[in-house]
Order: structure tokens, then C-alpha cells, then sequence
């Protein structure tokens, strides 16, 4: 009996708590390619907020976004009391570019990791920075509400590195990244990861991209990525 | 019919099959070798020869029917070809086989696809579809009395 009262205790003081006031909006929500929109937010309660496709932002703000296609942004706002989101979409009328971002059963190779980070917020914005900066990828992220993942999918990008030199007949290959970050399973700041890699070839004569059936070109460039994230969060 | 306008005519038409078989063995060669040098995979090589038979197919048949057709009846001299006539059959040839040649190697030589390769070569064969048929079919049927 005692514990069913300080469970309820405990609840009830997290919803009288700090939680996270969010006021977010897209003005206007429809433009056509090319044009920009306004996103602004506020945010009340939270020690940190990360906007998807944008990164970790400060609590109230205002920016300017021009995305080729239709989109969806999140804010996450994470505070001691737990993590809130809220999102607003933004139509893009006609489109610009290249459309296509791999699909999640593209993806054949895979491998689980505990990723350690200070908090969720940090480690999106981690992940974000390193695909979309460092890595030179155009990410689009997605929130799966059922799974509780967030998802970093990127377009799929020529790597000169991927090319061995000894391999002739090969033109290029290129690669394409999906990391889903479980928030849900998250305890002790360790957050569930798998990052997904996608690698295609290019033979010398042909135009079509074929998919790479080597395991270990794929697993090689999982590790990679999955110790640049480690590599950045040891920096930091 | 003298023996030597006879043997002048059989050389003439043996020039027109050996450039159509040199430049058709050719353009093979190197859909062959693009497939041996693993450049392009087999679908796409089956794809290639598949064109490729395709495109020569109605010249080369048609020549060597031509050929074997007339040697036959080249004892009875009723048909002998102009030198007019043969010359425009080969330089006609020469053209359309070189261009079809060039656009196969272009996936062989300069870092182009095959798949683009093919799909120029149908869409020029087609152009100059009408030059050579044109030609050839002026020269074997080009008639005079003995």
C-alpha cells in the first residue's frame, strides 16, 4: 500500500511539476518551392529544446526555413520531468531536387548499440551535426510515435573512400544512413540505437546503381559512424 | 560477260560483306569485353546483345543473301552493278557502321554507360536506317543487260 502511495505521489508531483510549456508554430504552412517560411517557438520549463532538421535551439527564437519538400518539424523539449514534443507541418507546393530518400526496407544491414549521453536533446542534436555537417548527408528525421524512435534518414551520397583502387570495373559506390534512437528504452542516460547502412555500386560501363552485397563494406561503415557519434560525445 | 568485270564485281560485293562482318564483330568485341572486364553485369550485357543482334540482323542478312544469291547467278551476267552504285553501298556502309561503332565505344572509351550507348545507337540506326538500306538495296538491285 505504501508503495502504490508514493507511486502516486511521485506521479502526480511529475504532472504538477516542471513540465515543459511549448508554444510552437509555422507561419505561413503552405509556400510554394523555393519560398521561406517562419518557424518560432517558445518554450517554458525545459532545459533543452532540439527542433528536428534544425538542431539544438535555445528556448524562444525564430528562424527561417526553406525546405524543398513537405515537412514535418518536431520540437523536443526536455526538461527533468521527462520529454515533450510538438509538431508543425509545413506544406511545400511543387518540388525541388532530387525527391527520394531511401526507404527503411532498404535497408539490409544493421547493427544494435547503447549510446551514452549526457541527455536525449544532446544526442539528437549529436547525431544531427554529424550526419547533415560532418559527414556532408541531407538528412530528413521522422518521429515513430509507436516504437518511440527517432529516425535520421539520409539521402544516398557518392564516397570516393568507398572505392578501392584496385577495383577497376567499379565506377562509385555511395551510401546511405538510417540511425533510430530509442527513447523509450532509455534508463541510466543510455539510449538504444541501431544505425542501418545502405551501399550501392556503380560498375564502370553501366548507369544503374546496384546494391552492395558484401556484409563486411557494411558492418565496416556502421562501426564507423557508430564511433564518430562516441568520438564526438568524448570530445564534448 | 568478260572474266575480269566478273571478278571485279565478286571483289566488290567481298568488300561490302568484310566491312559489314569487321565493323558487326567489332561492336560484339567489345559488349564482350565490357562483360568479361566485369564493366557491365548480365543483364545488361544480354540487353547489349540482344540490341546488338537486333541492329544488324536485317543488313547483314539481307547482304549475305545478296551475296550468295547473286554469285550464283553471276555466270548467266544478268546483273551487274554499277561502280556508282557500289561505291555509295560502301561509303554509306562505312558511315553508319563507324557511327554505331563510336557509340559503343563511347561506353568502352570515354566513361559513358552502355546503357546510354544502346539507346543511341537505336535511335541513330533508326535515323540512318534509311541511308544504308537505301543504298544497298540500289546496288544489288541495280540492273543491266548483259
Amino acid at each position: 500500500m505504501r508503495i502504490l502511495i508514493l507511486l502516486f505521489l511521485s506521479y502526480t508531483s511529475l504532472l504538477w511539476g516542471q513540465q515543459p510549456e511549448i508554444a510552437f508554430e509555422i507561419k505561413p504552412n503552405s509556400i510554394a518551392a523555393g519560398d521561406s517560411a517562419q518557424l518560432s517557438w517558445q518554450v517554458k520549463n525545459a532545459d533543452l529544446v532540439y527542433i528536428s532538421s534544425v538542431g539544438k535551439v535555445s528556448l524562444s527564437g525564430r528562424i527561417k526555413i526553406s525546405p524543398d519538400n513537405s515537412t514535418t518539424y518536431t520540437l523536443i523539449a526536455e526538461s527533468e520531468a521527462g520529454i515533450i514534443r510538438k509538431t508543425v507541418s509545413l506544406e511545400v507546393k511543387g518540388t525541388r531536387g532530387d525527391q527520394d530518400f531511401p526507404k527503411s526496407d532498404e535497408f539490409k544491414f544493421k547493427n544494435a548499440y547503447q549510446l551514452s549521453a549526457p541527455s536525449f536533446v544532446l544526442l539528437l542534436d549529436h547525431v544531427h551535426h554529424l550526419l547533415q555537417n560532418m559527414l556532408g548527408f541531407q538528412v530528413s528525421e521522422s518521429y515513430d510515435r509507436h516504437t518511440g524512435q527517432e529516425k535520421f534518414v539520409t539521402r544516398l551520397s557518392i564516397k570516393p573512400e568507398l572505392k578501392q583502387r584496385t577495383e577497376g570495373a567499379i565506377r562509385a559506390r555511395r551510401i546511405a544512413y538510417l540511425v533510430e534512437i530509442n527513447e523509450f528504452s532509455a534508463s541510466a542516460r543510455k539510449y538504444p540505437c541501431t544505425i542501418h547502412a545502405l551501399i550501392q555500386y556503380q560498375r564502370r560501363a553501366e548507369n544503374r546503381w546496384r546494391p552492395e552485397g558484401d556484409e563486411n563494406i557494411h558492418t565496416h561503415e556502421i562501426k564507423k559512424l557508430h564511433e564518430l557519434i562516441n568520438k564526438a560525445f568524448d570530445q564534448k | 560477260m568478260t572474266k575480269s568485270a566478273s571478278m571485279s564485281k565478286s571483289h566488290n560485293r567481298t568488300w561490302l560483306i568484310v566491312v559489314w562482318f569487321f565493323f558487326f564483330l567489332a561492336s560484339g568485341a567489345i559488349i564482350l569485353i565490357l562483360y568479361l572486364r566485369q564493366w557491365i553485369e548480365q543483364d545488361n550485357f544480354l540487353a547489349a546483345f540482344k540490341q546488338w543482334s537486333a541492329l544488324y540482323a536485317p543488313y547483314i542478312g539481307a547482304i549475305t543473301l545478296f551475296f550468295w544469291g547473286t554469285a550464283k547467278k553471276e555466270d548467266d551476267s544478268k546483273t551487274i552493278a554499277s561502280k556508282g552504285a557500289f561505291y555509295l553501298a560502301l561509303v554509306c556502309s562505312v558511315i553508319w557502321n563507324v557511327v554505331i561503332l563510336l557509340l559503343l565505344a563511347h561506353a568502352f572509351l570515354w566513361n559513358g554507360s552502355i546503357e546510354e550507348s544502346m539507346k543511341n545507337m537505336i535511335e541513330v540506326a533508326a535515323l540512318l536506317s534509311w541511308l544504308v538500306a537505301g543504298s544497298i538495296g540500289y546496288y544489288f538491285a541495280n540492273k543491266r543487260p548483259a
